[in-house]
């Protein structure tokens, strides 16, 4: 075929606040390959397919399609332009049908005018499933009632039904897209592209290592939103592309593995026993002692988020149970968790734990309430709660001119600050961090460390879920690691002997 | 106040990412919602002394507080819903039937027991309201509406359609009389239900989930609120308020009337937002409902004093509910305005 490359990315940087996603990033895709891109989370993959399908506007950069210069940043431009893309969340509208989907907002361009319009459309769209080998979805079917996997073979023929409708050697963009497929299923997205890669370009993304490897004919690895190799795909070891995704030593003190309790031998606050959620994860056992910093680490999907939030209460266990100081405790929940010490940090900041529009006295005091009430009349003592407010504010050094202001107008370094010293204001015996230093900038990310090291030396037992291998080893005593929902391997992770990331990696994939 | 409230060791602030003057007319904003009601009162004042000088005058104070007492009392009711982030329609139908119920219920029950029995249904009412939305997670909108034609129904099968009348006295005594000069008794009990509602409000910890459930459901959720209970104690709350205007409706007209207090509804919501409590929840407070009760009580005694008639008035009212709540919304919350 022409030695032009389909896609040529030249540059690409993009920042959120403080966060590099990307970092002058190049990649280029000729027509008949399938580039893999992989990388630890947060390396920047999903950036990076958001640059290519227009979602994401880069700060900095170039794009080329077919040799011509490409609107960055505007995803109907680029889709006219032949790229496409099928992404974890699914973009189907649920009360459509299937054929209805595929074609959706191009109707006119596929079908042509006039009555017929419909049963043109329905018999292209049963064409395309049968060329697809797709057989268990019938096109009339509403989106709503398939299963995921369906919906994303749904995806996926929406994708391909582009390359049969103008565009030239068009772009599929894959993004995890096997991560909810059954294997029969993968090997019929792979099938799909083995067959149509000479016509059409990949570029695909996923946590399955042998996924990439088996289907990938480049490697592109990103760390910390850099692209540091490409590679061909021929006899790369899983142990090399886990050693270019980890790359630099960690640093000790950025986690103050000095003041590293160490693991505890005390009674467990919390105990799971074969505990699960359909779906999510199962027989999972898991003991949290005062003390201790238990680490949790997975790809995404791996099931550990949903883990820790079941530990705090803020998802119900279908199976197992868990125990509160050796008690069962029979429909755990945050309201309950509470009073009882067991505190919550969730991940999605804006979404879980702010009332952006109040106060950030408000947004602290919420955690207290009950406390500063006054023993005679029962009522909220408002001094009490602007100098304890204050104070808390103070010494978690939360920037800010008044503490009137409106949560929202704060940095998200600051903002979570503000949910740690939400926590802060009542006896804590374990401390549920989901992903807690999520797009915070490195010196406020220092800081919660500290305080994380602080809170366990005064015998608060810790969970801590993050996204960051990093952070999980250098903050914890032990690391539990989850793979596809159940738990893969159970780590030391002692100051003398941290495991390095390659050890942890291999349990996750 | 804000003072004393700096941390000491960040004298100057750091400007919050797209702040800058953003930020100070967000600070404007909270101020807005003060100014805005109050000037529209003085405003209003001196437009209808210019047109009629009778306007400020003993017997139009009298006036002006009776139906304060009324509608005050029932847009209180709503408040509480809309902190949450809902909104509840059957506020005035259940005035309304707590109104024929207070006269069909005085002279047989006497005062005490029958204005606690009122009570008590207006609160099963709202009940019912809170059980479906929260737990059958029928949104409030919907529920509260068809709750109010399912109250209206029964208010006029009790009341045959007609107006209902007693003999007891106690109601005369408890809402036109005067303990303090001046001040008929009824007007006096929503003040004081007011300040009550606000202390609720702002220094429980029940308030304080009000706000949190409005500002931010999932959050106050995960940050230990119990939700729905929170949910079905507004609801039920807002039935009893209700019952209570419907009690001091009855007590002004000295007769249970059937309809009698459906009309306040957009009244009662046009008191909410043009007092600064945001339909999309978590902003506000049963302090602001006083102030919005008087901009609007002063805007259609007004419009009588000046003869407007009744139906340029509806106009009138509609396009304060509707510029009150462009005013007032905040749309970040939403995604989309449907």
């Amino acid at each position: 075929m022409s030695s032009t490359s389909t896609i040529e990315l030249t540059g690409v940087s993009k920042a959120y606040g403080p966060v590099h996603a990307l970092r002058d990033v190049s990649l280029e895709v000729r027509p008949g390959e399938v580039l893999g891109l992989i990388g630890e989370n947060g390396a920047g993959k999903s950036t990076l397919i958001g640059v290519l399908s227009g979602t994401v506007r880069p700060d900095a950069g170039t794009m080329r399609v077919h040799g011509q210069a490409a609107p960055l940043g505007d995803p109907r431009a680029l889709n006219a332009l032949g790229i496409s893309v099928v992404v974890q969340e699914q973009a189907l509208v649920d009360s459509l049908r299937v054929y209805e989907n595929i074609y959706l907002g191009r109707e006119g361009a596929v079908g042509g005018r006039g009555p017929g319009r419909r049963g043109r459309l329905r018999a292209m769209a049963r064409q395309l499933l049968e060329d697809l080998h797709i057989t268990d979805i019938d096109i009339n079917s509403v989106v709503v009632d398939l299963s995921y996997p369906q919906r994303q073979l749904v995806e996926i023929a929406k994708a391909f039904s582009r390359t049969r409708t103008g565009a030239k050697a068009p772009v599929i963009l894959l993004d995890e897209p096997t991560s909810a497929l059954s294997e029969t299923e993968v090997e019929i997205l792979f099938d799909l592209v083995e067959r149509w890669k000479d016509s059409v370009s990949f570029i695909f993304v996923s946590h399955i290592l042998q996924d990439v490897l088996k289907i990938s004919t480049r490697l592109l690895v990103l760390r910390d939103g850099r692209a540091i190799q490409t590679l061909p795909n021929v006899g790369v070891s899983a142990e090399h592309l886990h050693e270019l995704m980890v790359g630099t030593e960690r640093s000790a003190d950025y986690y103050r593995e000095d003041e590293q309790g160490g693991a505890s031998s005390e009674a467990p606050v919390i105990e799971l026993h074969g505990a699960g959620i359909l779906g999510e994860f199962r027989d999972v056992d898991l003991a949290i002692r005062p003390g201790e910093i238990v680490g949790v680490a997975g790809v995404i999907g791996s099931g550990k988020s949903s883990l820790a939030a079941a530990v705090a209460g803020a998802e119900r266990l279908h199976t197992g149970t868990l125990l509160l100081d050796g008690k069962p405790c029979m429909r755990w929940n945050v309201a309950k968790a509470v009073p009882e010490g067991v505190l919550y940090v969730p991940p999605e900041r804006a979404h879980d734990s702010l009332f952006t529009t109040t106060s950030i006295r408000a947004n602290i005091s919420i955690g207290f309430l009950d406390l500063l009430r006054s023993p005679w009349t029962r009522l909220i003592h408002l001094g009490e709660e602007r100098k304890r407010a204050a104070e808390l504010a103070q010494r978690l050094q939360i920037k800010t001119a008044s503490l009137s202001t409106p949560i929202g107008e704060l940095s998200g370094g600051n903002q979570q600050k503000a949910v740690f010293a939400r926590w802060q204001g009542r006896p804590c015996r374990v401390l549920v961090l989901n992903d807690p230093t999520r797009g915070i900038d490195v010196g406020t990310r220092e800081e919660i460390y500290g305080l994380i090291r602080h809170m366990a030396a005064s015998g608060i037992g810790v969970l801590l879920c993050a996204e960051s291998l990093e952070e999980v080893i250098g903050m914890s005593d032990r690391i539990i690691v989850m793979k596809d929902g159940v738990v893969s391997a159970e780590l030391s992770s002692s100051t003398a002997a941290k495991p390095t990331e390659v050890d942890v990696i291999k349990h996750m994939m | 106040m804000t003072q004393t409230m700096t941390p000491p060791k960040s004298p100057t602030p750091p400007p919050p990412p797209g702040g800058g003057p953003r930020a100070t007319l967000a600070r404007l904003d909270q101020y807005r919602n003060v100014l805005v009601p109050t000037v529209a009162v003085i405003a209003l004042v001196i437009y209808f002394q210019s047109q009629t000088s009778s306007f400020v005058s003993a017997d139009s104070a009298q006036n002006i507080q009776r139906q304060m007492a009324f509608l005050t009392v029932v847009a209180l009711a709503g408040t509480f819903v809309i902190l949450i982030g809902g909104i509840d329609l059957s506020v005035a139908a259940n005035a309304t039937l707590a109104g024929i119920l207070i006269a069909t219920w005085i002279d047989d029950f006497g005062g005490p027991l029958a204005i606690a029995m009122v009570i008590a249904v207006g609160a099963l009412v709202g009940l019912v309201n809170g059980i479906i939305t929260t737990w059958l997670k029928v949104p409030s909108f919907l529920v509260t509406l068809g709750m109010m034609s399912i109250l209206n129904g029964i208010s006029n099968s009790i009341s045959d359609g007609g107006p209902v009348s007693y003999q007891s006295t106690l109601l005369q005594k408890l809402i036109n009389d005067s303990t303090i000069p001046n001040v008929p008794n009824g007007a006096l009990i929503a003040v004081v239900l007011t300040a009550i509602a606000t202390v609720v409000a702002f220094a429980t910890p029940f308030g304080r989930h009000l706000y949190a459930v409005g500002g931010n459901e999932r959050a106050a959720g995960l940050s230990g609120v119990r939700v729905r209970a929170v949910k079905l104690a507004v609801f039920a709350l807002a039935g009893a308020v209700a019952a209570i205007a419907g009690i001091i409706f009855t007590g002004q007209a000295s007769t249970g009337v059937p309809m009698g207090a459906d009309a306040s509804l957009l009244n009662s919501i046009a008191a909410i937002v043009v007092g600064g409590t945001a339909l999309s929840g978590g902003v506000g407070g049963p302090h602001r409902t006083l102030l919005g009760a008087l901009v609007i009580v002063l805007l259609s005694s007004g419009m009588d004093i000046t003869s407007v008639d009744p139906y340029t008035q509806l106009i009138v009212k509609g396009a304060v509910v509707i510029a009150a709540v462009a005013l007032t919304i905040d749309r970040r919350r939403y995604g989309m305005i449907k």
